[in-house]
């Protein structure tokens, strides 16, 4: 099997920076670069600790987001009203572009000087500046969207009546939205430029993280000097997250494209017809990082449903970083088999639902199941039920080898582990469908397999593996109801009581909230509480898709604007899992370089 | 049904006169012409000399060579051209419905739009005190209608061409016009949908007294001798570009019409030749213009 998709792309993505780091460390200790110019990054990262301590850290990122925001909000505004009005009026976009075009070309840094004479040396001066720089890039992004639409979609507007407003507000306005939001994103950019070099020039501020690294230089303190150049890198990164994230939010019709491309139709066909029941079937497909073998192979492992995999591997990848945090060292053989026995249990119990779905009729005729499989002859329902046991044998015996290898609570976690992957949807307990779904897959997806993991490498249990894992609990548990919401209707009908039909959609859609909104909370709670570290905040970059997510549900009722919901709270918990995971991973691996702080 | 209007012509006689419509005008186009400017800046003649009269619940097909100006006859129905020379007028009393609404010809969806907020469109400009619910429901009935409700939820591009083609036909029907315009709107349509879909527009149609007894209007443009013959009272025939009347061809068949029995009359056969006669003349004429043009 060859990794690559999405998720050996980010892997790949990681590598390079990281390299970079290690080179340069080693550099440095080597003695090939003078230390004075080019601290190793063991040192810088003590600076990062001197500097949060004193709340220098916190105060500059607030203050230079504050003038980037401040800037790009006045300037892209006025932006894209105008950028409309000229994209559609051919004499005033003959009369004002060129002056646009003009100006555009001039660096905005060269005009500083100018508006500092103007506004002075304060505030108004630096968010002046950034505001006109965001405002020539977005005006000239948003005229050429205009002028991209194609012209038929503007004479349907006329042809059925709209007014002029009407003609903005419905097609000038989504139909340049791609490129309003590609200037956008250009236009963050650049504000971070030109916000920190503001603050070089016009230092009347106390702080900001141009100041951070202007004043480090004067007295010579280069390691806080650097400090101040990772905020901006990190500053960077996060504004690109941040409108990457908008730009999903904004332009929907453009990320289900990417996501289902071509074979869109069809899919949208299966996904009505109620692609996925059972623990986390019809999670989104993108996730699918492993290219299946051809052939016989590839049913089987279509059969596994990997897509859902990240339900697994978020978990147990929490509990061995947690053990490794605690000094407990981190034992790659241990966790591959860790992953490899919680996947296969996980693997079985979908496979086991698909059976039983089947032979209870719960999938039937128009309704294909999770995988299809059986439902296309590719599986008979016996094989799928060989398939599962055996997968759930692989997971018995690898946990068998660990607990020889660990201790006999493995052996106790396993043994409460298994009946209950079985019995999840199998006869004749059928605990997910008598609203004991969402308990059961959070327990076990998240504290179980955190816990589990976390102790074949620490051989100990520990309070905070337990804590940390509540929130991703309650996604995965978001994510199951999430399911059962869109089946809402289809489960009534056929006697699957869930939390979702029992609670009636209103109630049910409250329970969304919670799940997913707890998540947050709790992480908050787990940093107010010292429990982690304050760099676990880092998941708060997946709010915004977590917020939109509640409102989608809080307005929506249709299964198929449900689907998408199911598909994305998936992608939230990975998102989240990878964020969380990176936030206890960045002061790891500041303390695993030798001689740091 | 609509017979009354038509007197059946015998054939051989090739250039009927036009009729007079018994039904009040519903559409007249007087001495139309209309020039283009060619990338080169030369100016190219699409229509010339047309003259048309369509009643009021009248449907009529337009068939003729591809570039005869047939989409640009519609557009300039539909108020969205101006003519060079001459006149067009939509004739039209009463604010409860709009006067036309054009089914473009290939992709005119917003692709930014889902399938059902896309047929909800010209109800959305045009509320007429429905809430948002109560629009929602219209247009998914008429995505219904087109067999579409299913991938309501849908974005434009996750649909076929032919799926397209008809949330574009839905998005028309949604806001009840009084003339339909139709840019060949089944053109991309398999042959059992195409059939479907006709049936299901002579319905909505209603013999010129669609439901709710208001009278629909329809210009139909299409490539097709048989589909024009199925949905026709009258079939316009365009001459190759510049585009101009070749002739008005009455068809007399008795509603409801039957596709499959129509072909098995003799009557339907002279009448396809008759036309099929007309636009291969036209074809085969504006081919030899082009290359004495090309020559000179
Ligand atoms: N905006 C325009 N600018 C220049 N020429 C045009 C324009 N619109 C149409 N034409 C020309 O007018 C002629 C008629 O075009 P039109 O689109 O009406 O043809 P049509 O009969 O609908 O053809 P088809 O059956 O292929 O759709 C063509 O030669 C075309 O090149
Ligand atoms: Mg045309």
């Amino acid at each position: 099997m060859r990794l690559d998709g999405r998720l050996g792309e980010r892997l790949l993505q990681l590598l390079s920076p990281l390299l970079l780091l290690l080179l340069w460390e080693g550099a440095t200790r080597a003695g090939w670069l003078n230390p004075q110019f080019f601290p190793p990054p063991s040192s810088i990262v003590g600076a990062f600790e001197r500097l949060w301590a004193r709340g220098t850290i916190q105060g500059s990122v607030l203050a230079t987001l504050g003038r980037i925001l401040a800037g790009f909000a006045l300037g892209a505004a006025p932006a894209v009203a105008l950028g409309l009005v000229l994209g559609l009026s051919r004499p005033l976009r003959l009369l004002l572009l060129p002056a646009a075009n003009i100006i555009y070309a001039i660096p905005k840094i060269a005009i500083l000087p100018l508006v500092l004479l103007v506004l002075g040396l304060g505030e108004a001066s630096k968010i002046a500046v950034t505001a006109i720089s965001v405002f020539f890039l977005v005006l000239l992004n948003t005229v050429a969207g205009v002028r991209g639409i194609d012209r038929q979609l503007l004479d349907v507007a006329r042809d059925f009546g709209a007014s002029r407003w009407q003609a903005y507000r419905t097609v000038a306005l989504p139909g340049a939205l791609p490129l309003i939001v590609a200037g956008c994103k250009l236009a963050l950019g650049f504000a971070l430029i030109v916000v920190v070099g503001t603050e070089f020039v016009a230092a009347g501020a106390r702080e900001g993280v141009g100041v951070l690294i202007w004043e480090s230089w004067q007295i010579l303190d280069i390691e806080a000097m650097y400090v101040g150049l990772v905020l901006t890198a990190i500053l960077g990164w996060a504004l690109n997250l941040a409108i990457d994230e908008a730009e999903a939010l904004l332009l929907p019709w453009r990320a289900e494209g990417r996501r289902i491309g071509g074979r869109a139709a069809r899919q949208t066909a299966r996904a009505e017809a109620g692609g996925g029941r059972g623990p986390l079937g019809g999670l989104q497909r993108r996730l699918c990082a492993l290219r299946p073998p051809p052939g016989r192979l590839r049913v089987w492992w279509r059969a596994t449903r990997p897509f859902s995999f990240t339900a697994t591997l978020v978990p147990v990848t929490l509990g061995a970083l947690l053990a490794a945090r605690a000094g407990a060292g981190f034992a790659p053989p241990l966790f591959l088999m860790t992953l490899v026995g919680a996947l296969a249990v996980h693997a079985g119990a979908n496979m086991v639902n698909d059976y039983y779905d089947h032979v209870n009729g719960i999938d039937d005729a128009d309704s294909l199941g999770p995988s299809g499989l059986i439902q296309r002859g590719l599986l008979t329902p016996r094989q799928m039920l060989a398939g599962g046991l055996a997968a759930f044998a692989l997971g018995a015996a690898l946990g068998l080898a660990l607990a020889a290898l660990r201790g006999p609570a493995i052996l106790a976690l396993g043994l409460v582990g298994l009946p209950l992957a079985f019995f999840y949807t199998g006869w004749p307990l059928r605990l997910g469908y008598r609203g004991l779904g969402e308990i059961l897959v959070g327990v076990f997806m998240g504290p179980v397999l955190t816990l589990g993991a976390y102790f074949v490498q620490a051989r100990a249990f520990a309070p905070g593996p337990a804590l940390l894992s509540l929130p991703v609990a309650l996604l995965v548990a978001a994510i199951l109801h999430a399911n059962n919401l869109r089946d809402a209707d289809a489960d009534r009908a056929r006697g699957k009581r869930t939390v979702a039909t029992l609670l009636g959609p209103a109630r049910a859609a409250w329970e969304y909230h919670l799940l997913v909104l707890g998540a947050y909370a709790a992480i908050a709670l787990l940093a107010a509480l010292g429990v982690a570290p304050p760099a676990i905040l880092l998941t708060l970059l997946s709010l915004p898709l977590a917020i939109s997510l509640v409102c989608r549900v809080a307005a929506t009722r249709e299964p198929h604007a449900l689907n998408g919901v199911l598909r994305q709270t998936a992608a939230l918990h990975l998102r989240f899992g990878l964020l969380l995971i990176a936030g206890l991973l960045l002061p790891l691996l500041a303390r695993l370089l030798p001689g740091a702080g | 049904m609509a017979d009354a209007r038509h007197t059946d012509q015998p054939p051989g006689v090739p250039y009927p006169p036009p009729r007079l419509p018994a039904y009040p005008p519903k559409i007249t186009v007087a001495a139309l012409r209309q020039e283009f400017r060619a990338a080169d800046g030369r100016p190219v003649v699409a229509l010339d000399g047309i003259d048309l009269a369509v009643a009021e619940g009248e449907f009529v097909c337009l068939v003729g060579p591809s570039g005869c100006g047939k989409t640009t006859l519609l557009r300039l129905i539909a108020g969205l051209e101006r003519p060079t020379a001459g006149a067009v007028a939509i004739h039209h009393a009463g604010r409860d419905r709009p006067a036309q609404a054009m089914v473009f010809q290939g992709q005119s969806l917003f692709p930014w739009r889902t399938v059902l907020d896309n047929a909800a469109y010209g109800l959305d400009l045009r509320p007429a005190g429905r809430g948002r619910r109560e629009r929602r429901a219209l247009a998914r009935e008429r995505l219904e209608q087109v067999g579409l409700a299913r991938f309501a939820g849908a974005y434009p591009h996750q649909l076929s061409e032919g799926m397209r083609q008809r949330a574009n036909l839905a998005r028309a029907l949604a806001v009840d016009p009084a003339t339909l315009l139709m840019d060949e709107p089944f053109g991309n349509l398999d042959e059992q949908n195409r059939l479907l879909m006709q049936e299901e527009l002579l319905r909505i149609w209603g013999g010129g007294s669609a439901a709710g007894g208001r009278p629909v209007t329809v210009v139909f443009v299409t490539h097709s001798v048989d589909e024009a013959l199925v949905l026709a009272d009258r079939v316009v025939v365009l001459s190759a570009r510049p585009g101009r009347i070749a002739a008005e061809i009455a068809v007399p068949f008795a509603r409801p019409r039957d596709p499959l029995a129509l072909k098995g009359d003799p009557a339907y056969v002279t009448l396809y030749r008759r036309i099929w006669d007309l636009l291969r003349e036209g074809v085969l004429a504006a081919r030899a213009a082009e290359l004495r043009g090309e020559v000179a």
